[in-house]
């Protein structure tokens, strides 16, 4: 055996089993086709048990095709600094496989639950225990109408995006940005300049929703000497709310005597629209998931 | 049978067998390799210079500021002699015999000039270490997937690997024959003006040279350091830079200074490594030396890592110390991007001088192996050898001719990249099968076709690939707002990517590039097919 196993013999063994398991492992997993589909049982809880459009974090980049394949989900690719986007969310999923990702992982304020298996798949609940259940109209932005006036005109979503005005930075958009330095992902929503109004509608939802609040600001990157704020009134039925955002600051204004039954108008302008990095959103407080 | 000079016919036969067949493959369907995003510049740069031959005659006219200023200001950041070989290739295969298309043929001189480099291995190796050995060199050095791929674009990157080389080969060469040594100067001129690398083979040069002649310094300091590779140095390094680049006859002083200060602030150039955008800072330190522990083949890791352990390091002073140049050259060009503070992106594209030493190592280790293991008869002692490259065989017919995707078995391949948070691909190249989809689309129409998330370096890769005929005329780079199709390339290192992504989700996809099951490229179609 001493004979046999001299560190030449050694090596070469070691070096012709290296040999076989590379053979091996690229025919079962470097060539291996990655799924495109996410098992029916797991889509099927996202949109039964889930909030209205609530986010779903992928744990590994090998599902991103998901991304594209499931535009009615709010899917989120896994790599890149994705999860940032996931710090201050209330509640969302995460479809695990391939490579684990814990809810603390994202946050340590989140309470992890599984909510469904198949396939190897794993969807975990994360839920931030601090506060009340709620989701985020940011999460159904396709589903909102725009309008800007005064031509009246009303802009198409394309693309994940409502080009209000002809610069790039004239658009509607789901994003996040630095406020006091948290990170929130919510509607980006730049103001056009003086004389224009931007009027978004967020549709009602199929949901009851305890309470609702107007989330808003002007993100960090936005700060400067003499700005001027963006105006927001924010109208249902005969209800009216007049708010102004100040710079790098997230600001949480409850929309007391609102309903999520009935479609809400948010209206932006302002009187000077240079660098007004302006964020909101509508937060829905809901009771339990079914 | 013997050759000329006692020389064993086997040696030159298999050496031109394995040229052949690295020309072979390097050429082989080399129309289908991507155009990289820094190709404009010096593709555009070797057709200057060869207008320059052309134009001038070889006349006074050569001399002229107004001339040398015409030609060769185009992408003078950057040294000759790579842009030169480009010229070449130009010059003779596209110019004069007609044989190739623009783009082929201005590559040709760099995949030539791998060539040779594989022969300066193959010399190194033998006289080193053995004929076997040098034979599992050249082969570890041709399956190298991602080196393979630098050899067969216009870019400077594989030619320092070369030069740098070659140069080292010259100076050990040089302590047995006179020849060699007064080549190393010239040899080391030729690397200079290659590309930056060049100078910190120095290191290894010195380090090496001080240990092989330790006696004799000790006695005679000053006369054996004035040894001929260094008297050749001193004498014509700097000459032949400069001669062989025009660009620094007039003005030498002040355009010197640009060329060293353009590098020393070089602009950063995103990179994705371990889940990590960087830029300016750089990756990490490690990020150099892990990108090559996930590029390389990995039996070529484990055979170039054993190699030191298996050799007798007590004959190694008879051949003048090649295990210990090797080791050094291999340490010293690898470290220079780990621990300089210089930009660091892009694979292992910036360090291409330490795949030649690492393949001697690994071929030296195989051939240490083999012949000291006991499995098999003595007579087929040498033949798992074949074994030895079947996976990255595998591999590189799966990558087709995208072998800067390639990852090894630690990384798990492609899908391991992009699962662990690196680059699934780099260098914003227009895939060949870009180029045939969209000379299928746009066979009767014209087609817009915008880009994203960067949009900036495909127009120019596709006014080559029109010019070389290779994409139809009706392909015209657009904006997104007025575009008919949408390129999106899946990489991480733009920070835009995810929501680009996202945004997408919507879209009608119509092709995918795709390598072991890892998209690199989505086309989608915007409107209802152009006009």
């Amino acid at each position: 055996m001493k004979r046999f196993l001299t560190p030449h013999n050694s090596v070469l063994i070691f070096a012709l089993l290296l040999v076989c398991w590379s053979v091996y492992s690229f025919f079962s997993w470097c060539i291996k086709p990655l799924p495109d589909k996410i098992p029916d049982k797991i889509v099927n809880e996202i949109n039964t048990k889930g909030f209205p459009g609530e986010p779903v974090f992928l744990s590994s980049q090998l599902m991103d095709d998901f991304v594209l394949n499931y535009p009615d989900l709010n899917i989120f690719p896994a790599g890149g600094e994705v999860l940032k986007n996931a710090e201050n969310m209330k509640s969302l999923y995460v479809l695990e496989k391939y490579k684990t990702l814990k809810c603390s992982d994202i946050s340590t304020d989140f309470a992890e639950k599984i909510s469904a298996s198949a396939d190897g798949y794993l969807l975990k609940e994360c839920v931030n225990g601090k506060g009340e259940n709620s989701f985020n109209a940011s999460s159904f932005i396709d589903k909102f109408k725009v309008t800007v006036f005064p031509s009246g005109r009303q802009i198409e979503f394309k693309r994940g995006v409502f080009k209000t005005g002809s610069s790039p930075w004239q658009k509607i958009e789901s994003g996040s940005a630095k406020f006091s330095g948290k990170t929130i992902f919510a509607v980006s929503a730049h103001p056009l300049p003086e004389g224009n109004e931007i009027v978004i509608e967020i549709p009602q939802i199929n949901r009851k929703a305890s309470k609702m609040f107007i989330e808003y600001g002007i993100a960090d990157s936005g700060k400067m000497k003499n700005s001027k704020p963006v105006d927001l009134k924010i109208s249902q039925s005969e209800k009216e709310i007049i708010l102004h955002s100040t710079d790098g600051v997230w600001t949480e204004h409850e929309l007391e005597g609102f309903t999520s039954s009935e479609p809400i108008q948010v209206s932006l302008s302002t009187h000077d629209a240079g660098k007004r990095h302006f964020y909101f959103d509508i937060k829905y407080v809901a009771g339990e998931k079914e | 049978m013997k050759y000329r000079g006692g020389i064993d016919i086997k040696i030159p036969l298999t050496m031109i067998l394995l040229a052949l067949f690295y020309f072979f493959m390097l050429f082989y369907q080399a129309k289908q390799v991507a155009i990289t995003d820094d190709a404009r510049f010096y593709m555009s740069a070797a057709k200057s210079y060869s207008s320059y031959f052309e134009n001038c005659n070889f006349s006074k006219k050569c001399f002229e500021k107004t001339t040398i200023d015409r030609y060769w200001k185009e992408n003078s950041e950057h040294p000759p002699f790579a842009k030169l070989l480009m010229a070449g290739g130009y010059f003779i295969f596209h110019k004069k015999l007609k044989m190739l298309d623009e783009i082929r043929a201005l590559r040709i001189g760099i995949s030539l000039f791998a060539v040779v480099l594989l022969m300066f291995i193959f010399s190194f190796v033998r006289r080193a270490f053995s004929f076997n050995a040098a034979v599992f060199a050249s082969l570890f050095f041709i399956f190298l997937p991602r080196t393979f791929f630098h050899a067969r674009v216009a870019t400077l990157d594989f030619a320092v690997a070369g030069t740098s080389f070659i140069f080292v080969y010259c100076y050990w060469r040089g302590f047995s024959s006179k020849f060699y040594a007064w080549m190393t100067g010239i040899a080391f001129g030729i690397a200079l003006a290659t590309k930056l690398n060049a100078p910190f083979m120095i290191v290894p040069v010195l380090i090496h040279f001080i240990y092989v002649k330790r006696h004799e310094l000790k006695s005679n300091p000053v006369k054996t350091l004035f040894a001929p590779q260094f008297v050749s140095m001193l004498l014509f390094s700097l000459p032949v830079f400069f001669m062989l680049w025009p660009w620094m006859w007039h003005l030498t002083v002040k355009r010197f200074i640009d060329y060293v200060m353009f590098h020393a602030h070089h602009y950063g150039i995103l990179m994705y490594y371990l889940g990590g955008i960087y830029s300016t800072p750089r990756p990490p330190w490690h990020a150099p030396l892990v990108m090559m522990l996930l590029t390389t083949p990995v039996l070529t890791l484990i055979f170039a890592f054993v190699s030191p352990l298996f050799y007798k390091w007590n004959k190694e002073e008879d051949s003048f110390s090649p295990m210990l140049l090797t080791i050094l050259s291999a340490v010293v060009s690898i470290s220079a991007l780990m621990f300089l503070p210089a930009p660091y992106y892009s694979g292992v594209k910036l360090f291409q001088p330490f795949f030649p030493f690492l393949s001697v190592m690994s071929g030296a280790g195989l051939y240490f192996v083999l012949s000291g293991a006991t499995l098999l008869p003595e007579k087929y002692k040498f033949a798992p050898a074949v074994l030895m490259f079947i996976p990255v065989i595998f591999s590189m017919i799966d990558l087709k001719h995208d072998h800067l995707s390639y990852y090894n078995e630690i990384a798990g391949g492609t899908k391991g990249a992009a699962m662990y948070g690196n680059e699934r691909h780099y260098y914003d190249l227009f895939y060949y099968e870009m180029t045939e989809f969209f000379n299928r689309e746009c066979a009767k129409k014209v087609c817009r076709v915008s880009f994203e998330p960067n949009e900036k370096e495909y127009d120019p890769s596709s006014e080559i690939l029109k010019r070389a005929g290779y994409l139809t005329n009706k392909f015209h780079f657009s904006h997104i707002d007025s575009a008919d199709y949408f390129v999106l390339t899946h990489e991480y290192r733009w920070r835009q990517y995810p929501s680009v992504l996202r945004n997408s989700g919507k879209l009608e996809k119509v092709y995918t590039i795709r390598r072991q099951g890892v998209d690199l490229v989505t086309i989608f179609r915007l409107n209802d097919g152009g006009k």
